[in-house]
């Protein structure tokens, strides 16, 4: 194999795992955003609830929501990171 | 709309009955004595289920021979087939034996319960059992009273033979006035006319009697003191034969559709057999006195004759019905089918889905929701709340002072009819659809095979939760009370929470609902072990409610739990292969959700 085909070959092996990465990202900010609305939604219930009883129910499903969005966020983070340091990585090669 | 017409109009008839004839009266107990016996015998039997009995029976009826032999020699023993007939048919009800055994054991018992006219003819005894029927109660009724599960199985089978007994004696008290009438002088009749006047003569006696025995200990006496011929005699004992057959026809009444195709059998058998005695009637005389002669009975000891007829053709029909033995059980298994519309059914599983991997699995993941929502049902009503009410914005919390009204629920029944055909029917199907599929689909598949065990094992705990519940949840004690109503609670909104999931598309969010849910639950349990704990301390309880309470809580995070597996199973075995991980790294672990449900009670 010559060296040109050995880098086409790593090449696309690389895009396939950027696109892998790219849709990981697409459905992790999908389903943040959906926690985001369903926070912001239990957020209202809560300033329009007297009910002692209801309304701590509502806190302890934002405080899991709140834990969920966290841990999202830092994996989020993490993943552009990561693509933050390949680029890099690459620019440095080229 | 019949069957509230149909009950109150037979009340009604019994009544008139009851008031107008003390011989009805004593029939209509016999026969309610009788189906309560066999009631009981099937319990007891159900006790030996898996375990010694049905390894014996197994092993004494796995080859045709073993069950006529056992159908020979428990009848020669016990001097009665209608007896050896009712309790096969309980052994099939309570599915110890299978349809061909049960037939081959009451084939032989036709021929066993021949010995007992050798006995009259030969020794003039008369074994009487209903006069057994009382000392076999008090044995039995003592015996109900062990702790031992085995002993109380004997204990059943024993009051079940007693009230059998009892119910027989009752019917022949109630039919005395009318076997009084029998005289068999006076039908004294010859040729073609006699031969079926007496046949029926006989049968309608038996009927009557309910006993064979006793209509050939009739026959034989009338005989030996002449009053009728030995022609009349031979067709007697062919009515007496078929006439046997009413107590199998009594006896299958409650029993299963196993137990009413025996009884079909038996019925066949004997009139099938009757008919071919009464058509080869001559050939069958030479063979007795060619028989008779090699047996050293005199020519004219006819009772002796008589006897040997009644083995010569009962053995006939033996030899001629066993070549069609398995005819006979597909015939009678597919003319008495289970009448299975109260039974829920499969709806999205089809052979054709198999060979395409994903179709498959969304067919048997679709199964498996029908299968939850009938399981939603059981469970609901099996901790008396109504589906309506989970399902609405009905606030639930209102229920946990109040009496608990309680719901009535067959939890067996329920799931024979919602759940266990098509419980069997997706695991089949997983294990076809695995077997088919790559391995990419084996997560998926076994996930979703975990995902039905658990709506079953759910079903399960609730059934043991529901004997105290029904108790508790009425109990004058206002602490006891209140906590088993908060049991219902937790598991009214464990069902409440997961039904909203249903309307969350996205696979992800609805898992990670689960985490809210289970945070939930595990702040109720908490809570509901403080209380225990601060209860058992006051003594506001007795010791028995709070080990009751404590095993009953263990049940309920038991069903919860089951149902949480169950979601997150399907739930994951519909996720894209490459969407678990998002869910895996949003998800909360075990100490999160602690936490979570500590600093929640902390605040209330």
């Amino acid at each position: 194999m010559t060296s040109a085909k050995l880098f086409d070959k790593l090449r696309s092996l690389m895009e396939k795992a950027e696109h892998a990465d790219n849709k990981h990202i697409k459905k992790l900010r999908k389903v943040l955003h959906k926690l985001k609305d369903r926070q912001k939604e239990l957020e209202q219930n809560l300033a329009a609830t007297t009910d002692v009883e209801k309304q701590a129910r509502i806190r302890q499903e934002i405080d899991v929501i709140r834990l969920q969005r966290s841990k999202g966020a830092e994996v989020y983070q993490a993943i552009k990171a990561d693509r933050r340091a390949r680029k890099a990585a690459k620019a440095a090669r080229n | 709309m019949l069957g509230r017409i149909l009950l109150p109009s037979v009340f009604l008839v019994l009544a008139y009955g009851f008031w107008v004839s003390n011989s009805f009266k004593d029939i209509s107990a016999g026969v309610a004595l009788f189906l309560f016996g066999m009631l009981c015998m099937e319990q007891g039997f159900k006790a030996y289920s898996g375990g010694s009995l049905q390894r014996l029976l197994a092993a004494s009826t796995d080859r045709l021979w073993k069950s006529l032999t056992l159908g020979i020699v428990t009848t020669t023993l016990m001097q009665s087939s209608s007896l050896v007939s009712v309790i096969t048919i309980s052994f099939l009800s309570a599915e110890l034996i299978g349809l061909r055994q049960g037939i081959g054991i009451i084939f032989g018992a036709n021929l066993g319960t021949t010995t007992g006219a050798w006995i009259v003819a030969g020794f003039g005894l008369k074994v009487k059992l209903a006069a057994y029927a009382l000392p076999i109660l008090v044995f039995g009724v003592l015996l109900l009273m062990q702790a031992s599960k085995k002993l109380k199985g004997v204990g059943w089978i024993l009051v079940g033979i007693g009230f059998l007994f009892l119910g027989i004696h009752y019917m022949k008290e109630g039919f005395s006035d009318f076997s009084g009438q029998i005289d068999l002088t006076r039908y004294a009749m010859t040729g073609i006319a006699g031969l079926l006047v007496f046949t029926l003569v006989g049968m309608v006696a038996t009927v009557i009697m309910q006993s064979s025995h006793a209509t050939l200990t009739l026959i034989i006496t009338a005989l030996a003191a002449s009053q009728i011929s030995y022609e009349n005699a031979l067709a007697l004992t062919i009515g007496a034969n078929v006439g046997t057959t009413v107590t199998a026809v009594l006896a299958s009444i409650g029993a299963n559709i196993n137990g009413k195709r025996l009884a079909a059998a038996e019925v066949i058998f004997k009139v099938a057999t009757g008919l071919v005695a009464l058509f080869s009637l001559p050939l069958l005389l030479i063979a007795v006195d060619t028989l008779g002669a090699w047996l050293g009975i005199a020519p004219d000891n006819h009772t002796l004759k008589v006897a040997l007829f009644h083995t010569l053709f009962n053995l006939l029909g033996i030899v001629l019905m066993l070549p069609l033995l398995t005819a006979l059980v597909n015939r009678l298994e597919r003319l008495l089918k289970e009448d299975r519309s109260m039974y829920d059914k499969p709806r999205y599983l089809s052979d054709a889905s198999l060979s395409l991997p994903q179709v498959a699995l969304h067919a048997v993941a679709k199964e498996t929701r029908h299968l939850f929502s009938n399981a939603f049902t059981i469970i609901a009503h099996g901790v008396c709340l109504r589906r309506a009410s989970i399902v609405s914005d009905q606030d639930l919390q209102a229920l946990i002072d109040q009496r608990g009204v309680p719901m009535e629920l067959d939890i067996d029944q329920q799931y024979e009819r919602m759940i266990k055909d098509i419980y069997s029917a997706n695991i089949e199907f997983l294990s076809r659809a695995q077997a088919e599929a790559g391995p990419e689909y084996s997560d998926a598949y076994s996930a979703i095979r975990r995902s039905n065990m658990d709506v079953v094992s759910a079903i399960k705990a609730v059934k043991h939760l529901r004997k105290n519940l029904l108790h508790y949840m009425r109990s004058d004690n206002l602490h006891i009370r209140r906590e088993y109503n908060r049991f219902r609670v937790r598991i009214g909104e464990a069902l409440r929470s997961l039904a909203a999931l249903r309307d969350t598309e996205d696979s992800v969010v609805a898992l990670l609902s689960l985490d809210r849910i289970r945070v939930e639950m595990l702040g109720g349990e908490n809570e509901a072990a403080r209380v225990a704990d601060k209860l058992i301390r006051q003594g506001t309880i007795t010791s028995q409610m709070a080990t009751s309470l404590l095993n009953d809580g263990a049940y309920v995070r038991e069903v919860i739990q089951h149902l949480l597996d169950m979601h997150e199973e399907l739930r994951r075995a519909e996720l894209p292969f490459d969407e678990n991980s998002v869910h895996d790294e949003l998800a909360l672990r075990a100490d999160e959700i602690a936490n979570i449900a500590r600093h929640a009670g902390e605040v209330r």
